[in-house]
């Protein structure tokens, strides 16, 4: 997972690291599913390698970005990003460290038939409601995204079906006599 | 007994049950009829009846708990259900001509409203956080549609982009503070977080992360950047809409947070909110008078007034709440009535978007003018409109609780915030316009509109009643 990581921000090729991202996700999946968290294991793979990793990679082969110019301020914002690594990794470590997070382990949860089935069984029955809204959320989603791409457009050309059956040779086709021209001398 | 508990359950549900089937069928009624039918329309209007019919019920006293304690259904959730219920039927007759006019996909438009309203009606009976953070999703992202609608003009995408982002922001931020809640405490029901009595940083880090998520949503300053650009940038109903409904939801929303989980953090939330009100209203009040545009204008005193709604809430106690909840559901009476007034002007081809185009409507359309000024009146808080008594109340709570200064800076800034709502007047009265008012008024939408704002000066004869159930409810 260390290794595609690195991959994944060293290499040159974009689609290359994406590709390195996906055996990421593939590998801390596989993380996840030592850890008997079968449900993330499988959400894990199917959104974020199914579709996230997939219109990354559309994007990025339709883009055809040019990495040297991406390259160019890598230098000039270096110490930002350090700083700013330093930040996070600090409050990491405080987080990991600190008394006020500390929360009782509870790792002994045996759940006789997989913990897909677990969380299938509470959400449909303790978070029903909670589960029914964030599906009203999605429709207003779709419903939303509709609204705001499909336009009528007068200058959209689409083909109309009974106008091209409807359509005779004489339409198409126009004959007309020239006269013929002399030959000219160049 | 299972079955019979989810009956109850379901019983007491069926509010939203209908809005959400109703706003399906809204939805699914659009492609079916044509573009110029008014059967969305009716429709629309029928699943609000509908809906308030079901959610007006006498006060019990009584807090009922459902889905598995996520859904709370006490006379606050009522009064709060029922009013933008109402409201909104208000909203969607005033924003009808509109959308006929400029030919705006009439299904979507009035499904997003009721999904809109959904999400603040979950907000209202919300005893989970979850299920507050659901609500407001789901009352932000048609919101964000609605405002983001008239795709082709600059200032409108503008906007939306901004609110849409700010919007992510503070969703953000009041999401943080929960998950550190849950951290902390382990539980998110907030009937349970009150048990919790030992206060440690970690804690006073999210009720901050929480309060400033509100202000967001709230528009409270330095929170309040995206409130001007939307008033004056999205389509005039929209405007209307974002302007009245969800600031019932707004306050609900504070209320449930602040007095139903975190009331054993009074103290801490008070000092921020002390600073969120103050700024408002300095900030609301003064900057509204260099303001040109008329929407925009309304936008800063939006910010004043919602000062006055966070004075109320920091007090803290039964006074404070039932003050904040009247000032609210008065604010978005008078705020509705406003955009009322200046979609009645547009349908008559006298749209009212700068300071300039008031000129001289005293002449031209005077029932339209005298009804704006009472509006205006109540907006400043003087007496013969029911904005007195909103200002008042507040100030009670404000003084008996021993917050005196602040109650003086609120009056300050009132006065400060009358120079321009007595200007828009001056406007309407005192100066001439050549241009003459031919067009005949839209007789429904006046009629509505007439009760509407004289229900400011109704209500001031007679506020005892609205008082009297805000008390109820809150206590």
């Amino acid at each position: 997972m260390v290794t595609a990581a690195l991959r994944m921000i060293t290499a040159k090729n974009p689609v290359h690291s994406i590709l390195s991202l996906v055996l990421v996700f593939f590998t801390s999946s596989a993380i996840w599913l030592l850890l008997e968290a079968e449900f993330l294991a499988i959400t894990l793979v199917l959104v974020y390698v199914g579709a996230v990793m997939v219109l990354f990679l559309f994007v990025v082969m339709m883009l055809n970005i040019n990495t040297a110019q991406i390259r160019e301020g890598f230098v000039k914002f270096m110490p930002v990003a350090i700083v700013v690594s330093l930040i996070m990794i600090a409050e990491l470590v405080l987080v990991v460290i600190s008394k006020e997070f500390e929360l009782e382990r509870e790792s002994n949860f045996v759940f006789e038939s997989g913990n897909t089935h677990a969380l299938g069984e509470i959400l449909y029955t303790d978070y029903l409601l909670p589960f029914e809204t964030a599906a009203v959320i999605l429709l207003v989603a779709i419903v939303a995204a509709i609204v705001l791409t499909l336009r009528q457009r007068v200058e959209t050309r689409t083909q109309n079906p009974g106008e091209q059956i409807k359509v005779k040779a004489k339409d198409r086709v126009r004959i007309v006599s020239l006269p013929s021209e002399d030959k000219k001398e160049y | 007994m299972q079955i019979e508990t989810m009956i109850i359950e379901y019983i007491l549900a069926v509010p939203e049950i209908v809005l959400l089937l109703g706003a399906c069928l809204v939805l699914l009624t659009g492609p079916f009829v044509s573009a110029q039918s008014h059967w969305t329309f009716v429709l629309t209007q029928a699943v609000l009846l509908a809906t308030l019919y079901l959610c007006a019920r006498p006060f019990t006293g009584q807090a009922i708990e459902l889905f598995n304690d996520f859904y709370i259904d006490d006379d606050l959730s009522v009064l709060a259900k029922s009013s933008m219920s109402a409201f909104m039927m208000v909203v969607i007759l005033y924003s009808r001509g509109f959308i006929n006019k400029y030919n705006y996909p009439r299904g979507e438009y009035y499904s997003l409203a009721l999904f809109s309203l959904l999400g603040m009606m979950l907000i209202s009976s919300a005893n989970h956080l979850l299920m507050i953070y659901l609500g407001l999703e789901l009352l932000s992202l048609s919101m964000y549609a609605l405002v983001a609608m008239n795709r082709d003009d600059s200032v409108s995408s503008e906007a939306a982009i901004k609110y849409f982002v700010l919007g992510a922001i503070a969703s953000g931020f009041l999401l943080y503070g929960i998950s550190l809640i849950y951290g902390l405490t382990g539980t998110l029901f907030l009937s349970e977080l009150s048990v919790e009595n030992e206060i440690g940083l970690g804690i006073i880090a999210a009720v901050i992360f929480i309060v400033i998520g509100l202000a967001f949503k709230l528009g409270a300053v330095p929170f309040h950047m995206w409130l001007p650009d939307v008033y004056q940038g999205a389509p005039l109903p929209v405007t209307l809409l974002v302007a009245s409904v969800p600031k019932i939801a707004g306050l609900l929303l504070a209320l449930r947070l602040l007095m139903d989980g975190l009331q054993f953090m009074h103290e801490y939330w008070q000092q921020s909110l002390v600073v969120l009100a103050l700024l408002s209203l300095a900030m609301g009040n003064i900057v509204a008078i260099a303001q040109t545009n008329l929407r925009r204008m309304l936008g800063y005193s939006t910010i004043g007034h919602v000062g006055y709604i966070l004075l109320g809430l920091l007090v803290g106690n039964q006074d404070g709440y039932s003050a904040a909840l009247f000032y609210t559901l008065i604010y978005a009476l008078m705020s509705s009535a406003v955009f009322g007034v200046l979609l009645c002007a547009e349908r008559m081809n006298h749209p009212l978007e700068n300071l300039v185009d008031l000129q001289g409507l005293g002449k031209i359309y005077p029932w339209l003018a005298f009804l704006l000024l009472l509006l205006m009146f109540s907006m400043a808080g003087i007496p013969m409109t029911v904005g007195f008594y909103a200002k008042l109340n507040i100030l009670q709570a404000l003084v008996t609780s021993g917050w005196i200064e602040l109650a003086v800076f609120a009056v300050v800034a009132s006065v400060i915030g009358a120079f321009y709502y007595l200007r828009v007047i001056k406007l309407m009265y005192f100066e001439e316009s050549d241009t003459q008012g031919s067009q005949p008024m839209p007789a429904g939408h006046i009629s509505v509109l007439s009760i509407h704002a004289l229900l400011v000066v109704g209500l001031f004869l007679f506020p005892q009643m609205l008082l009297e159930m805000c008390k109820q409810v809150i206590g």
